[in-house]
């Protein structure tokens, strides 16, 4: 059933880090998977392990140290800017500043790589943005300053950005931080909806494990020693979910679907032996 | 905006323009220049006609577009930096034109005794400063990934040129100190009429070009990296900006003086007025009003005070300050800072 799906985001040998030549700083190497289209993906993995660089790197923002990433087939290290910000988007949690602007101004921002050099809209464009603000339910908050729109708003507004660029893949950095729980929840079955209604290829990372589990197709689970790709049940029951938190005495309970202590007690958790 | 806007702040700066010709230090009847205006200066009184083609219009011509120039550099690097408090002052540039123009001022003895010759080589002196110090930043900038880190390169920039300008101080006799504290402290007469051209040109061209950057300029209202997603090379906009706010404050600077709050409070008016921080409508505002308030800056010089002017610098903190202290007292009501 999946060879059937077009992949749209290829990792191959690659190599993620910072820095260039001797000084290079190298946080994971060896990194291969494939994402299909029509796909929701978590990465998950403890706080340092280098989530964020794999996700900058996966969206062009930083180049990989070695080896190679494919967008929908093309080499990101080769295609323009412009053509890039059209195959992957991104949602981030950086502040900005587009406090001053309308809601749909900035939707209208996601249009960048397809309007020309003045940035004015085409009809077009306007219906795309007018689109992706439904699509997140927004549309009622077109004309409302960005700035006075709540967190979970904000990231909805940010998700239809995403989705005014076009893009087949959608990267967010923990899309679900900060937010109060209903907005995390809706924000998770706007994520659902995306995959299934628009075969977009969503990817995510989060520390909202439990929550985002039920939603998600495949995970990407990144340990210290290393990163691999599998199906919610498969890594449920091979425990390769439990194994990211190698050392600190977490079970997953399948049939709960929680975390848990061991043996309900607290133990050092292990960053490199700190007892 | 609505066209009734434009039309209003259009209006405006003709009227701050035509009162910029009518109103000076030296009382110049009213039907007189009206007369020279419409090119029968030779029928009135020569000193008359003199003041208006050789002082009043240039001047007005200057403060417009200084006005525009400082209040332009002043937006692009706001939204550069994501910090509304940055100013043309604030990345050395200024502080730069300064330390060009005390090394020709103080350094140079008699150079300066009002002479065309020792004005212009002042003006290159604020020119090649003001390069010099850009050229240091965008070296910086390609080694610096952080704008905030390029802003406090930029502001130490300023600091190192400012020790030096207090060195030739200590050092120069005290006619050419008073010569430099006097061109400290701003003014728009000093282009004149055969200078002209060349001012116009200079800043008419880095405003041409801020336009050209407004697309870049609302990426980045999202900040760096949601700009570099959207097809924004970050890098090179980076050094654009950089480009054309050091152009504009440098060719300002060499000839006004470092003019105050300008660059640092304008934009604050236009986006206040228009509620929005769309670079479309802002830009153009923001020309319009600093050219206004540049204008209206130049006319209270002279206004009170007729017979005598006093410096442009004792004037437009009494306009920038208030807006500056508006704006933080009330920054969590204003939408463009949340």
């Amino acid at each position: 059933m999946m060879t059937t799906k077009r992949v749209t985001v290829e990792a191959e040998a690659l190599s993620i880090g910072y820095g260039k030549g001797n000084s290079a700083r190298c946080v994971a190497e060896g990194i291969g998977f494939s994402l299909y289209e029509g796909e929701l993906v978590l990465l998950l993995g403890r706080n340092g392990v280098g989530k964020s660089t794999l996700l900058r790197t996966l969206s062009a923002m930083q180049p990989p140290l070695a080896g190679r990433v494919s967008i929908c087939g093309r080499d990101i290290a080769r295609v323009s800017l412009q053509r890039l910000s059209a195959s992957v988007s991104v949602v981030l949690t950086d502040k900005t500043f587009a406090g001053g602007l309308r809601t749909d101004e900035v939707v209208s921002l996601g249009r960048y790589p397809f309007t020309g050099f003045m940035g004015r809209l085409s009809e077009t464009d306007r219906r795309v943005v007018r689109e992706a603000l439904s699509a997140v339910g927004m549309l009622h908050k077109e004309r409302d300053y960005f700035s006075r729109l709540s967190d979970g708003e904000r990231q909805k507004v940010m998700v239809a950005k995403a989705l005014a660029q076009e893009s087949d893949v959608i990267i967010l950095d923990e899309p679900t931080a900060f937010l109060d729980l209903p907005s995390r929840l809706e924000m998770l079955a706007l994520m659902r909806r995306l995959v299934v209604e628009r075969r977009k290829t969503v990817l995510f990372s989060t520390h909202d494990i439990e929550q985002s589990l039920p939603y998600a197709d495949r995970l990407l689970l990144f340990s210290p020693s290393g990163l691999c790709c599998r199906t919610v049940r498969d890594a449920a029951e091979s425990g390769a979910l439990e194994a990211i938190f190698d050392g600190c005495g977490l079970h997953y309970d399948k049939a709960a679907m929680r975390f848990s202590l061991d043996d309900g007690r607290v133990r050092a958790c292990g960053n490199g032996g700190a007892d | 905006m609505k066209p009734v806007g434009w039309l209003i702040l259009s209006l405006l700066l003709l009227g701050l323009f035509a009162a910029n010709l009518f109103w000076g230090s030296v009382s110049v009847p009213f039907g007189s220049v009206v007369d020279i205006l419409s090119g029968n200066g030779d029928a009135v009184n020569p000193t008359w006609n003199f003041i208006v083609t050789q002082s009043r219009i240039p001047q007005g011509v200057t403060a417009m577009l200084a006005g525009a120039s400082l209040a332009v550099a002043g937006l692009m690097l706001q939204t550069a930096f994501g910090n509304p408090l940055a100013g043309p002052s604030i990345l050395g540039i200024t502080s730069g034109a300064s330390l060009g123009v005390a090394v020709v001022m103080l350094s140079a003895g008699s150079v300066i005794g009002g002479t065309v010759a020792g004005s212009l080589s002042a003006v290159a002196g604020a020119f090649a400063g003001s390069i010099v110090t850009l050229g240091i930043i965008i070296l910086f900038s390609s080694v610096l990934r952080s704008s905030v880190m390029l802003l406090i390169v930029g502001i130490m920039v300023g600091y190192v040129a400012n020790s030096a300008i207090t060195l030739l101080n200590f050092f120069a006799s005290a006619q050419n100190v008073f010569a430099y504290t006097l061109w400290g402290m701003g003014d728009f007469s000093s282009v004149t009429l055969g200078e002209l051209p060349l001012f116009v040109s200079v800043s008419a061209a880095g405003l041409f070009f801020s336009f050209l950057l407004v697309k870049p300029l609302n990426a980045l209202l999202l900040g760096e990296r949601y700009a570099a997603n959207l097809g924004v090379n970050v890098r090179r906009t980076r050094v654009m900006l950089l480009l054309c706010t050091g152009l504009l404050t440098a060719i300002v600077t060499s000839y006004c003086g470092p003019v105050s709050f300008l660059g640092l409070a304008v934009p604050h008016m236009a986006r206040l007025a228009i509620g929005s921080s769309n670079h479309n409508v802002l830009l153009p505002v923001t020309v319009l009003m600093g050219a206004a308030t540049a204008l209206l800056c130049n006319l209270l010089c002279s206004l009170p005070w007729q017979g005598g002017v006093i410096p442009l610098n004792a004037v437009t903190p009494i306009f920038g300050a208030p807006v500056i202290i508006y704006v933080i007292v009330n920054r969590s009501k204003i939408e463009y800072f949340n």
